[in-house]
Protein backbone atom coordinates (compact mmCIF):
# COMPACT_ATOMS: atom_id res chain seq x y z
CA UNK A 1 0.00 0.00 0.00
CA UNK A 2 3.12 2.26 1.29
CA UNK A 3 4.28 2.06 -2.78
CA UNK A 4 1.30 2.69 -4.55
CA UNK A 5 0.06 5.84 -2.38
CA UNK A 6 3.78 7.16 -3.08
CA UNK A 7 3.40 6.54 -6.15
CA UNK A 8 0.04 8.28 -6.57
CA UNK A 9 1.75 11.50 -5.19
CA UNK A 10 4.54 11.57 -8.00
CA UNK A 11 1.74 11.12 -10.34
CA UNK A 12 -0.06 14.31 -8.87
CA UNK A 13 3.49 16.27 -8.62
CA UNK A 14 4.26 15.38 -12.15
CA UNK A 15 0.80 16.25 -13.00
CA UNK A 16 0.54 19.72 -15.30
CA UNK A 17 -2.07 22.60 -15.37
CA UNK A 18 -2.27 25.13 -17.50
CA UNK A 19 -2.87 28.96 -16.88
CA UNK A 20 -4.20 31.34 -19.20
CA UNK A 21 -3.45 35.19 -18.60
CA UNK A 22 -5.99 38.01 -19.48
CA UNK A 23 -3.99 38.63 -22.64
CA UNK A 24 -4.87 34.96 -23.73
CA UNK A 25 -0.82 33.93 -22.71
CA UNK A 26 -0.74 30.06 -21.75
CA UNK A 27 1.63 28.69 -19.00
CA UNK A 28 2.28 25.41 -18.30
CA UNK A 29 2.72 24.74 -14.44
CA UNK A 30 2.91 21.89 -12.13
CA UNK A 31 -0.06 21.18 -10.09
CA UNK A 32 2.74 21.39 -6.93
CA UNK A 33 2.99 25.04 -7.94
CA UNK A 34 -0.28 26.04 -9.42
CA UNK A 35 -2.09 24.57 -5.66
CA UNK A 36 0.13 27.53 -3.41
CA UNK A 37 -3.11 29.42 -4.92
CA UNK A 38 -5.95 28.37 -3.02
CA UNK A 39 -8.60 29.89 -5.65
CA UNK A 40 -6.79 27.27 -8.26
CA UNK A 41 -6.53 24.32 -5.73
CA UNK A 42 -10.42 24.54 -5.05
CA UNK A 43 -10.81 24.30 -8.86
CA UNK A 44 -8.53 21.42 -9.51
CA UNK A 45 -10.84 19.62 -6.48
CA UNK A 46 -13.90 20.68 -8.57
CA UNK A 47 -12.30 18.99 -11.90
CA UNK A 48 -12.82 22.59 -13.66
CA UNK A 49 -9.33 22.66 -14.97
CA UNK A 50 -9.74 20.45 -18.14
CA UNK A 51 -8.63 23.08 -21.32
CA UNK A 52 -6.63 25.42 -18.89
CA UNK A 53 -7.54 27.97 -16.32
CA UNK A 54 -8.85 31.23 -17.33
CA UNK A 55 -7.55 34.03 -14.93
CA UNK A 56 -9.32 36.97 -16.46
CA UNK A 57 -7.99 39.56 -14.10
CA UNK A 58 -4.29 38.88 -14.25
CA UNK A 59 -1.96 40.18 -17.23
CA UNK A 60 0.95 38.01 -18.55
CA UNK A 61 3.53 40.10 -17.15
CA UNK A 62 2.23 39.96 -13.67
CA UNK A 63 1.15 35.90 -13.92
CA UNK A 64 4.68 35.11 -14.95
CA UNK A 65 5.89 36.93 -11.83
CA UNK A 66 3.43 35.06 -9.46
CA UNK A 67 4.57 31.82 -11.11
CA UNK A 68 8.22 32.66 -10.56
CA UNK A 69 7.12 33.07 -6.58
CA UNK A 70 4.80 30.04 -6.45
CA UNK A 71 7.55 27.83 -8.40
CA UNK A 72 10.24 28.84 -5.77
CA UNK A 73 8.12 29.00 -2.76
CA UNK A 74 6.37 25.45 -4.02
CA UNK A 75 10.39 24.24 -3.88
CA UNK A 76 10.33 25.56 -0.44
CA UNK A 77 7.00 23.70 1.16
CA UNK A 78 7.80 20.24 -0.29
CA UNK A 79 11.60 20.81 1.39
CA UNK A 80 9.74 21.61 4.47
CA UNK A 81 7.73 18.46 4.18
CA UNK A 82 10.87 16.17 3.40
CA UNK A 83 13.33 17.58 6.70
CA UNK A 84 9.77 17.12 9.25
CA UNK A 85 9.38 13.46 8.37
CA UNK A 86 13.12 12.02 8.29
CA UNK A 87 15.40 14.43 8.91
CA UNK A 88 16.64 15.96 12.34
CA UNK A 89 20.45 15.83 12.67
CA UNK A 90 22.46 19.13 12.71
CA UNK A 91 23.77 18.87 9.36
CA UNK A 92 20.27 18.73 7.83
CA UNK A 93 19.11 21.84 9.73
CA UNK A 94 21.99 23.48 8.71
CA UNK A 95 21.26 22.51 5.10
CA UNK A 96 17.53 23.88 6.00
CA UNK A 97 18.87 27.14 7.06
CA UNK A 98 21.06 27.90 4.19
CA UNK A 99 17.53 27.12 2.06
CA UNK A 100 15.50 29.74 4.60
CA UNK A 101 18.06 32.68 3.85
CA UNK A 102 18.11 32.07 -0.12
CA UNK A 103 14.51 31.92 0.25
CA UNK A 104 14.48 35.01 1.76
CA UNK A 105 16.82 36.64 -0.45
CA UNK A 106 14.97 35.32 -3.36
CA UNK A 107 11.69 37.45 -2.02
CA UNK A 108 13.75 40.79 -0.98
CA UNK A 109 15.05 40.72 -4.97
CA UNK A 110 11.35 40.03 -5.82
CA UNK A 111 10.05 42.98 -4.23
CA UNK A 112 11.99 45.06 -6.26
CA UNK A 113 9.23 46.54 -8.81
CA UNK A 114 7.97 50.24 -9.01
CA UNK A 115 5.21 50.47 -6.82
CA UNK A 116 2.30 49.79 -9.86
CA UNK A 117 3.50 46.44 -10.34
CA UNK A 118 3.74 46.24 -6.36
CA UNK A 119 -0.11 47.11 -6.51
CA UNK A 120 -0.50 44.70 -9.32
CA UNK A 121 0.18 41.51 -7.75
CA UNK A 122 -1.18 42.55 -4.57
CA UNK A 123 -4.12 42.67 -6.50
CA UNK A 124 -3.44 38.97 -8.41
CA UNK A 125 -2.23 37.54 -4.44
CA UNK A 126 -5.80 38.54 -3.22
CA UNK A 127 -7.87 37.02 -6.45
CA UNK A 128 -5.64 33.87 -6.98
CA UNK A 129 -5.53 33.60 -2.98
CA UNK A 130 -1.94 33.00 -2.05
CA UNK A 131 -1.66 33.71 1.65
CA UNK A 132 2.31 34.01 1.21
CA UNK A 133 1.95 36.48 -1.60
CA UNK A 134 -0.69 38.77 -0.26
CA UNK A 135 1.53 38.60 3.19
CA UNK A 136 5.04 39.68 1.65
CA UNK A 137 3.32 42.19 -1.00
CA UNK A 138 1.08 43.99 1.77
CA UNK A 139 4.09 44.27 4.53
CA UNK A 140 6.21 45.35 1.60
CA UNK A 141 3.70 48.88 1.75
CA UNK A 142 2.77 48.90 4.89
CA UNK A 143 6.73 49.08 5.63
CA UNK A 144 6.63 52.05 2.99
CA UNK A 145 4.25 54.61 5.09
CA UNK A 146 6.19 54.18 8.22
CA UNK A 147 6.82 57.72 9.43
CA UNK A 148 5.53 58.88 6.40
CA UNK A 149 2.92 62.21 7.03
CA UNK A 150 -0.61 61.56 5.47
CA UNK A 151 0.09 63.82 2.31
CA UNK A 152 3.07 61.87 1.62
CA UNK A 153 0.94 58.75 1.80
CA UNK A 154 -1.93 60.37 -0.42
CA UNK A 155 1.13 61.53 -2.79
CA UNK A 156 2.74 57.83 -2.79
CA UNK A 157 -0.30 56.11 -3.24
CA UNK A 158 -2.43 58.43 -5.48
CA UNK A 159 -5.34 59.26 -3.03
CA UNK A 160 -8.03 62.15 -3.14
CA UNK A 161 -8.26 63.80 0.77
CA UNK A 162 -12.15 63.91 1.25
CA UNK A 163 -11.33 65.04 4.34
CA UNK A 164 -12.75 68.54 5.32
CA UNK A 165 -10.47 70.44 7.19
CA UNK A 166 -12.43 70.75 9.99
CA UNK A 167 -12.54 67.08 10.35
CA UNK A 168 -8.79 66.84 9.48
CA UNK A 169 -8.38 69.33 12.96
CA UNK A 170 -10.45 67.27 15.02
CA UNK A 171 -8.31 64.08 14.47
CA UNK A 172 -5.00 66.34 15.01
CA UNK A 173 -6.98 67.53 17.75
CA UNK A 174 -7.64 64.53 19.41
CA UNK A 175 -4.48 62.76 18.30
CA UNK A 176 -1.61 65.08 18.60
CA UNK A 177 1.27 63.00 19.79
CA UNK A 178 1.10 60.81 16.55
CA UNK A 179 2.12 64.12 14.36
CA UNK A 180 5.26 65.15 17.09
CA UNK B 1 7.17 60.37 -16.20
CA UNK B 2 6.22 57.01 -14.36
CA UNK B 3 1.98 56.34 -14.54
CA UNK B 4 0.10 56.70 -11.35
CA UNK B 5 -0.14 53.56 -9.49
CA UNK B 6 -3.72 51.76 -9.87
CA UNK B 7 -6.11 52.89 -6.79
CA UNK B 8 -6.42 49.92 -4.64
CA UNK B 9 -9.04 47.92 -3.61
CA UNK B 10 -10.50 49.21 0.30
CA UNK B 11 -10.33 45.01 1.63
CA UNK B 12 -6.95 45.58 0.19
CA UNK B 13 -5.40 48.63 2.23
CA UNK B 14 -7.00 47.15 5.27
CA UNK B 15 -4.45 44.23 4.46
CA UNK B 16 -1.63 46.35 3.86
CA UNK B 17 -3.08 48.74 7.02
CA UNK B 18 -3.34 45.33 9.21
CA UNK B 19 0.61 44.73 8.91
CA UNK B 20 1.56 48.15 10.34
CA UNK B 21 3.91 47.32 13.27
CA UNK B 22 2.50 47.50 16.70
CA UNK B 23 5.62 49.42 17.61
CA UNK B 24 4.77 51.74 15.30
CA UNK B 25 1.42 53.28 16.63
CA UNK B 26 1.72 56.32 14.95
CA UNK B 27 1.57 55.41 11.78
CA UNK B 28 -2.18 54.12 12.16
CA UNK B 29 -2.90 57.60 13.77
CA UNK B 30 -1.34 59.10 10.43
CA UNK B 31 -2.84 56.70 8.32
CA UNK B 32 -6.54 57.78 9.37
CA UNK B 33 -5.76 61.19 8.19
CA UNK B 34 -5.33 60.05 4.66
CA UNK B 35 -8.72 60.04 3.46
CA UNK B 36 -12.50 59.33 4.48
CA UNK B 37 -12.49 55.32 3.93
CA UNK B 38 -9.12 54.93 5.69
CA UNK B 39 -10.45 57.33 8.88
CA UNK B 40 -13.58 54.98 9.13
CA UNK B 41 -11.49 51.76 8.45
CA UNK B 42 -8.53 52.25 11.49
CA UNK B 43 -11.27 53.65 13.99
CA UNK B 44 -13.47 50.81 13.42
CA UNK B 45 -13.57 48.11 16.38
CA UNK B 46 -13.56 45.24 12.73
CA UNK B 47 -10.02 46.34 12.30
CA UNK B 48 -9.22 46.62 15.74
CA UNK B 49 -10.29 43.22 16.31
CA UNK B 50 -8.52 41.76 13.15
CA UNK B 51 -5.44 43.97 13.71
CA UNK B 52 -5.37 42.34 17.95
CA UNK B 53 -5.99 38.96 15.77
CA UNK B 54 -2.91 39.48 13.68
CA UNK B 55 -0.41 40.51 16.08
CA UNK B 56 -1.74 38.58 19.06
CA UNK B 57 -0.72 42.31 20.75
CA UNK B 58 -2.14 45.83 20.70
CA UNK B 59 0.05 48.61 19.51
CA UNK B 60 2.34 49.24 22.25
CA UNK B 61 2.51 53.32 23.45
CA UNK B 62 4.77 52.73 26.48
CA UNK B 63 4.95 50.79 29.83
CA UNK B 64 3.66 52.42 33.32
CA UNK B 65 6.47 51.76 35.89
CA UNK B 66 5.57 51.62 39.65
CA UNK B 67 7.99 53.14 42.11
CA UNK B 68 8.73 50.44 44.37
CA UNK B 69 12.01 52.16 46.16
CA UNK B 70 12.67 53.40 49.64
CA UNK B 71 14.31 56.75 48.12
CA UNK B 72 11.98 59.72 47.12
CA UNK B 73 12.66 59.79 43.26
CA UNK B 74 11.50 62.74 41.29
CA UNK B 75 7.95 60.89 40.65
CA UNK B 76 7.81 60.54 43.90
CA UNK B 77 7.32 57.37 46.23
CA UNK B 78 5.21 54.63 45.34
CA UNK B 79 4.35 56.89 42.20
CA UNK B 80 3.66 55.28 38.65
CA UNK B 81 5.73 57.09 35.63
CA UNK B 82 4.75 56.55 32.22
CA UNK B 83 7.93 55.20 30.17
CA UNK B 84 7.20 56.12 26.55
CA UNK B 85 7.93 53.99 23.63
CA UNK B 86 6.77 56.01 21.20
CA UNK B 87 5.83 59.72 21.26
CA UNK B 88 2.42 59.02 22.64
CA UNK B 89 2.39 60.16 26.17
CA UNK B 90 -0.22 59.32 29.11
CA UNK B 91 -2.49 61.78 30.04
CA UNK B 92 -3.29 60.62 33.54
CA UNK B 93 -0.49 59.59 36.77
CA UNK B 94 0.61 62.61 38.72
CA UNK B 95 -0.28 61.14 42.16
CA UNK B 96 -1.55 57.80 40.91
CA UNK B 97 0.02 54.18 41.19
CA UNK B 98 -0.99 51.90 39.04
CA UNK B 99 -2.66 48.55 40.62
CA UNK B 100 -3.10 46.59 37.31
CA UNK B 101 -4.03 46.45 33.85
CA UNK B 102 -6.49 43.88 31.94
CA UNK B 103 -8.22 43.39 28.68
CA UNK B 104 -7.20 46.96 27.55
CA UNK B 105 -8.00 49.07 30.69
CA UNK B 106 -5.19 50.05 33.58
CA UNK B 107 -6.56 50.56 37.08
CA UNK B 108 -5.24 53.29 38.38
CA UNK B 109 -5.59 54.38 42.53
CA UNK B 110 -4.81 58.11 43.74
CA UNK B 111 -1.64 58.26 45.81
CA UNK B 112 -1.71 62.10 47.48
CA UNK B 113 -0.89 62.68 51.18
CA UNK B 114 -3.92 63.75 53.24
CA UNK B 115 -6.38 62.32 50.27
CA UNK B 116 -9.88 61.84 52.43
CA UNK B 117 -11.27 60.39 50.06
CA UNK B 118 -11.42 56.47 50.82
CA UNK B 119 -11.18 55.17 47.67
CA UNK B 120 -10.38 57.10 44.38
CA UNK B 121 -9.87 55.06 41.41
CA UNK B 122 -8.98 55.54 37.04
CA UNK B 123 -10.04 53.59 34.88
CA UNK B 124 -7.86 54.10 31.83
CA UNK B 125 -8.32 52.90 28.23
CA UNK B 126 -5.17 54.04 26.28
CA UNK B 127 -5.76 53.24 23.32
CA UNK B 128 -9.47 54.47 23.56
CA UNK B 129 -8.27 57.94 24.97
CA UNK B 130 -10.98 57.31 28.11
CA UNK B 131 -10.94 57.69 31.48
CA UNK B 132 -13.30 56.96 34.22
CA UNK B 133 -13.05 57.96 37.73
CA UNK B 134 -14.47 56.05 40.54
CA UNK B 135 -15.24 57.42 43.73
CA UNK B 136 -16.46 55.41 46.39
CA UNK B 137 -17.94 57.97 48.28
CA UNK B 138 -20.40 56.39 50.27
CA UNK B 139 -18.48 53.42 51.00
CA UNK B 140 -16.86 52.84 54.54
CA UNK B 141 -13.42 53.93 55.18
CA UNK B 142 -10.88 50.90 54.00
CA UNK B 143 -7.63 50.69 55.44
CA UNK B 144 -5.91 48.52 53.34
CA UNK B 145 -7.62 47.53 50.00
CA UNK B 146 -6.69 46.11 46.25
CA UNK B 147 -8.52 46.27 43.11
CA UNK B 148 -9.05 44.59 39.84
CA UNK B 149 -10.19 45.70 36.32
CA UNK B 150 -12.20 43.49 33.90
CA UNK B 151 -13.94 43.82 30.95
CA UNK B 152 -17.81 43.42 32.16
CA UNK B 153 -18.67 40.23 29.65
CA UNK B 154 -15.51 38.21 30.97
CA UNK B 155 -15.63 34.94 29.93
CA UNK B 156 -18.09 35.86 26.73
CA UNK B 157 -15.53 37.73 25.20
CA UNK B 158 -12.43 37.21 23.97
CA UNK B 159 -11.35 40.78 24.79
CA UNK B 160 -9.93 41.21 21.34
CA UNK B 161 -12.19 44.21 20.80
CA UNK B 162 -13.74 45.35 24.04
CA UNK B 163 -12.50 48.65 24.49
CA UNK B 164 -15.00 50.92 24.98
CA UNK B 165 -17.55 48.29 26.27
CA UNK B 166 -18.84 47.60 29.57
CA UNK B 167 -16.48 46.88 32.39
CA UNK B 168 -16.19 46.05 36.29
CA UNK B 169 -14.31 46.65 38.96
CA UNK B 170 -14.14 44.51 41.89
CA UNK B 171 -12.22 45.78 45.44
CA UNK B 172 -11.19 43.73 48.00
CA UNK B 173 -10.33 45.54 51.74
CA UNK B 174 -10.82 45.71 54.66
CA UNK B 175 -13.04 47.60 57.37
CA UNK B 176 -14.01 47.33 61.52
CA UNK B 177 -12.43 43.53 62.04
CA UNK B 178 -13.67 42.29 58.20
CA UNK B 179 -12.95 41.54 54.56
CA UNK B 180 -15.30 42.56 52.12
CA UNK B 181 -15.66 42.46 48.44
CA UNK B 182 -17.56 45.78 46.27
CA UNK B 183 -18.32 45.70 42.78
CA UNK B 184 -18.56 48.30 40.29
CA UNK B 185 -20.29 48.30 37.47
CA UNK B 186 -19.76 50.73 34.85
CA UNK B 187 -23.18 49.43 33.37
CA UNK B 188 -25.03 50.49 36.10
CA UNK B 189 -22.32 53.54 37.23
CA UNK B 190 -22.84 52.35 41.05
CA UNK B 191 -21.36 49.74 43.49
CA UNK B 192 -22.67 47.38 45.16
CA UNK B 193 -22.95 47.01 49.13
CA UNK B 194 -19.82 45.78 50.58
CA UNK B 195 -20.48 41.84 51.00
CA UNK B 196 -18.68 40.33 54.20
CA UNK B 197 -16.31 37.84 53.29
CA UNK B 198 -14.04 36.52 56.60
CA UNK B 199 -12.90 38.30 60.01
CA UNK B 200 -10.03 39.99 59.74
CA UNK B 201 -7.74 37.65 61.84
CA UNK B 202 -9.46 34.76 59.74
CA UNK B 203 -7.10 35.63 56.63
CA UNK B 204 -4.87 38.50 57.73
CA UNK B 205 -4.79 41.94 55.16
CA UNK B 206 -5.19 42.30 51.71
CA UNK B 207 -1.96 43.19 49.66
CA UNK B 208 -1.96 45.80 47.15
CA UNK B 209 -0.24 43.42 44.34
CA UNK B 210 -1.95 42.55 40.69
CA UNK B 211 -4.85 40.15 40.55
CA UNK B 212 -4.67 37.63 38.27
CA UNK B 213 -8.28 36.11 36.73
CA UNK B 214 -8.62 32.15 35.65
CA UNK B 215 -11.70 31.24 33.96
CA UNK B 216 -14.25 33.24 36.04
CA UNK B 217 -12.56 33.23 39.29
CA UNK B 218 -10.73 36.37 40.29
CA UNK B 219 -7.50 35.56 42.48
CA UNK B 220 -5.98 38.19 45.38
CA UNK B 221 -3.08 37.89 46.94
CA UNK B 222 -3.26 38.10 50.78
CA UNK B 223 -1.61 37.86 54.39
CA UNK B 224 1.85 39.53 53.07
CA UNK B 225 1.81 37.20 50.12
CA UNK B 226 1.50 33.56 51.92
CA UNK B 227 -2.17 32.89 50.74
CA UNK B 228 -4.73 34.01 47.75
CA UNK B 229 -8.10 34.54 48.01
CA UNK B 230 -10.46 33.14 45.22
CA UNK B 231 -13.81 34.75 43.93
CA UNK B 232 -15.68 33.33 41.57
CA UNK B 233 -17.92 36.19 39.57
CA UNK B 234 -20.90 33.54 38.93
CA UNK B 235 -21.24 31.96 42.41
CA UNK B 236 -20.09 34.78 44.88
CA UNK B 237 -18.21 32.46 46.85
CA UNK B 238 -14.42 32.67 48.04
CA UNK B 239 -12.50 30.65 49.17
CA UNK B 240 -8.42 31.05 50.58
CA UNK B 241 -5.31 28.56 49.55
CA UNK B 242 -2.01 28.27 50.71
CA UNK B 243 1.04 29.84 48.42
CA UNK B 244 3.95 28.13 48.06
CA UNK B 245 6.70 29.05 51.06
CA UNK B 246 9.08 31.95 50.46
CA UNK B 247 11.00 33.65 52.59
CA UNK B 248 10.80 37.58 53.36
CA UNK B 249 13.60 38.05 50.83
CA UNK B 250 11.37 37.47 47.69
CA UNK B 251 8.21 38.61 45.99
CA UNK B 252 5.46 36.53 44.79
CA UNK B 253 3.31 37.58 42.22
CA UNK B 254 -0.22 36.09 40.76
CA UNK B 255 0.38 35.28 37.19
CA UNK B 256 -1.63 33.16 34.88
CA UNK B 257 -0.12 29.65 33.33
CA UNK B 258 0.25 28.01 30.37
CA UNK B 259 -2.82 26.68 29.88
CA UNK B 260 -4.60 29.30 31.88
CA UNK B 261 -4.37 27.89 35.28
CA UNK B 262 -3.59 29.74 37.98
CA UNK B 263 0.33 30.40 39.09
CA UNK B 264 3.13 32.19 40.93
CA UNK B 265 5.89 33.90 39.88
CA UNK B 266 8.84 34.12 42.78
CA UNK B 267 11.48 36.27 42.45
CA UNK B 268 14.37 35.62 44.77
CA UNK B 269 15.79 39.27 45.82
CA UNK B 270 19.12 38.01 47.16
CA UNK B 271 22.31 37.98 44.27
CA UNK B 272 20.89 34.97 42.68
CA UNK B 273 18.16 36.95 41.56
CA UNK B 274 16.21 33.38 40.77
CA UNK B 275 12.85 33.25 39.60
CA UNK B 276 11.07 30.58 39.98
CA UNK B 277 7.59 29.46 38.64
CA UNK B 278 4.88 27.64 40.69
CA UNK B 279 1.18 26.33 38.69
CA UNK B 280 -1.28 25.42 41.17
CA UNK B 281 -2.82 21.67 40.83
CA UNK B 282 -5.91 20.29 41.71
CA UNK B 283 -5.68 16.84 43.40
CA UNK B 284 -8.52 14.12 42.80
CA UNK B 285 -9.71 14.32 46.19
CA UNK B 286 -10.00 18.18 45.65
CA UNK B 287 -6.88 19.61 48.13
CA UNK B 288 -5.30 21.97 46.18
CA UNK B 289 -1.40 21.98 45.89
CA UNK B 290 1.56 23.76 43.79
CA UNK B 291 3.68 22.06 41.36
CA UNK B 292 7.03 24.35 40.52
CA UNK B 293 7.63 24.53 36.69
CA UNK B 294 10.29 25.99 36.52
CA UNK B 295 13.46 28.18 38.16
Amino acid sequence: MASAGSGDEKAAAAAMITLISSDNEKFEVTEATATLSQTIRHMIEDGCTDGGVPLPNVTSKILARVIEYCKKHATAAAGEEGSSSSFSDAAFLEVDRAFLEELEEFDDAFLEVDRATLFDLILAANYLDIKGLLNLTCQKVADSVKGKTPEQIREMYNIVNDLTPEEEAEIRRETQWAFE
Amino acid sequence: MPPPPPVLMEELVEEILLRVPPTEPATLVRAALVCRPWRSLVSGTGFRRQYREFHRAPPLLGVLCNNYGNRRTSFGPYLSRFVPTSSFRAPVCGGYRALEARHGRVLLRLRMMGNSKPCHLIVWDPVMGEQWQLTKEEAPVWFEWNAAVLCARAGACDHLDCGGGPFIVVTLGMHNSTMSLCVYSSEDGSWTKPAYVAWANEYGNVDEQPTALVGNTLYFRIKNGTRVLGYDMATRETYVVQLPPKDDQNTITLITVEGGGLGVAILHLDETAKLSLWSMEVSPNGDMGWIKVSH
